[in-house]
């Protein structure tokens, strides 16, 4: 078998069109993937479609799971033939047999094209219209895949990959510096300031019984389960009333994290 | 079939059904069985009432014009949808301009609004359609002869390879999603049950 891949120097032009294919092959292949985990597993968070599209269909008088399941079913089918025609595709196009290449791929691009279009249909039913700004956007991608792929065929570009020495010198001395800079600086920040994820914080008096609490970034449920655990052990004479968040029109933005106030009162 | 009019051909599709389930959404106003949609009329109101005019005539007037718009809009599409299926392809190009030109300014406009009423996020997703809207203009009408080649695709050894891993992984994945299901569906409706502490 004559690999394209086996040569030393590949055209820019060929190499976009394996990047297109390679990513429509990992896109579709991740998203089957996803539905046949369904929720979440160590090493694995990827998103509870069964969950939405039971919440959707719901959401219109269908609670049946039958219905979000069946529905589930004819998405994961396209994704799954998408899946196959794109990797037929580029299977194709590394034996060198570019027409077929090309017709594979062309059958994978109607395949996504048909299950944007379903999605977007059910973006607008069931009132979504994140979703359908999203689909709308891969939908175009899809398409726009398919124009690039041809173009770069047509194009006489026969542009190799290859960087001067000195270029490549000066280049690898700057990422260097920089990658070392930073990992530095990220390993430093983790080693003085992990802590932050778990450490209780201290909550300071604003006002008679009204304890404010701020919130580092890194901080998750532990931090605040320690934190209400500490003010309970510091403040014995203080019963915990309740407890307010400020309202997130009133927090600056990303500067501020999560801002609580504790309201008490002196114990009888 | 030739590659190129499948394309054209999806490109109409997908706005034609993009603007006739707006118009869909517009005319079914709140929640209904078989139907959630989008309260715009609320959106409406919220922005007029942000800006000082809360008498709800000012929204339902904003939303009447811009559904008109729509309306106009999804039948220059059905339009070119047709003439396009009628093998008028020339025809069809023309009405697909129009509704495109009428496509943008509908997203101008809202566009301005998103200004005036500071919605960012929506800034962005109007300018996005924009943008996609005028992109498909682009593919559509300059989708070069060269994509005019025939669908040349034979049922070969390797066709009936694919197909057959195909019906494979949509099994697999049915059977997985099936039982994902039936084991999760109850928390629907489960309480949920706290961790101790002290």
């Amino acid at each position: 078998m004559k690999l394209s891949f086996a040569e030393k120097k590949i055209p820019t032009n060929e190499l976009v069109r394996y990047s297109i294919l390679f990513y429509w092959s990992i896109f579709w292949l991740f998203n089957i993937v996803d539905k046949i985990i369904g929720g979440s597993l160590f090493l694995w968070v990827g998103r509870d479609r069964f969950a939405q599209f039971q919440k959707f269909f719901a959401s219109a008088g269908l609670e049946s799971p039958a219905i979000a399941n069946f529905a589930l079913i004819v998405a994961a089918a396209l994704e799954v033939f998408a899946f196959v025609f794109f990797t037929g595709a580029l299977i194709y196009y590394l034996k060198k047999k570019n027409e077929t290449s090309r017709a594979w791929f062309f059958i994978g691009i109607v395949l996504t094209l048909i299950t944007f279009t379903i999605f977007s249909i059910g973006d607008h039913i069931f009132g979504d219209r994140f979703e359908l700004l999203e689909h709308t956007l891969f939908w175009f991608l899809t398409l726009f895949s398919w124009v690039a792929f041809i173009r770069l065929d047509n194009s006489s570009e026969t542009e190799k990959m290859v960087i001067n020495k000195k270029q490549l010198i000066l280049v690898s001395v700057i990422s260097l510096m920089l990658v070392s800079t930073t990992c530095f600086s990220i390993f430093s920040y983790n080693y003085n300031f992990f802590s932050r994820r778990t450490d209780a914080l201290v909550a300071q008096q604003v006002g008679e019984n009204i304890y404010k609490v701020s919130f580092p970034f890194l901080g998750g449920s532990v931090v605040f389960e320690k934190t209400i655990d500490q003010f309970k052990s510091e403040n014995p004479t203080k019963k915990i009333n309740h407890i307010y968040t400020v309202p997130k029109p009133l927090r600056l933005k990303k500067a501020d994290g999560l801002i609580f106030y504790i309201m008490t009162e002196d114990k009888l | 079939m030739k590659e190129k009019k499948i394309l054209r051909f999806s490109i109409l599709f997908y706005w034609t059904f993009f603007w006739g389930l707006s118009v869909l959404d517009k005319i079914i106003p709140d929640v209904h069985h078989l139907w959630v949609g989008k309260d715009f009329f609320a959106l409406f109101i919220k922005f007029f009432g942000s800006l000082g005019l809360k008498d709800p005539i000012f929204a339902t007037l904003a939303l009447a014009f811009i559904s008109s718009l729509e309306g106009l809009n999804f039948v220059f599409y059905l339009l070119a949808s047709i003439n396009f299926l009628k093998g008028k392809e020339s025809l069809s190009q023309k009405w697909f301009f129009r509704a495109i030109f009428t496509s943008i300014t509908l997203f101008s406009l809202f566009s301005i609004g998103d200004q005036v009423f500071g919605d960012r996020f929506q800034l962005l997703e109007h300018g996005l359609f924009w943008l996609i809207l005028i992109a498909s203009w682009v593919l559509f009408k300059y989708i070069s002869s060269s994509d005019g080649k025939l669908l040349e695709f034979k049922v070969d050894k390797g066709v009936k390879i694919a197909i057959a891993i195909g019906v494979f992984i949509t099994a697999g994945a049915s059977i997985s999603i099936i039982d994902f299901s039936s084991k999760t569906f109850s928390n629907v409706s489960a309480p949920v049950e706290g961790t101790g502490g002290n």
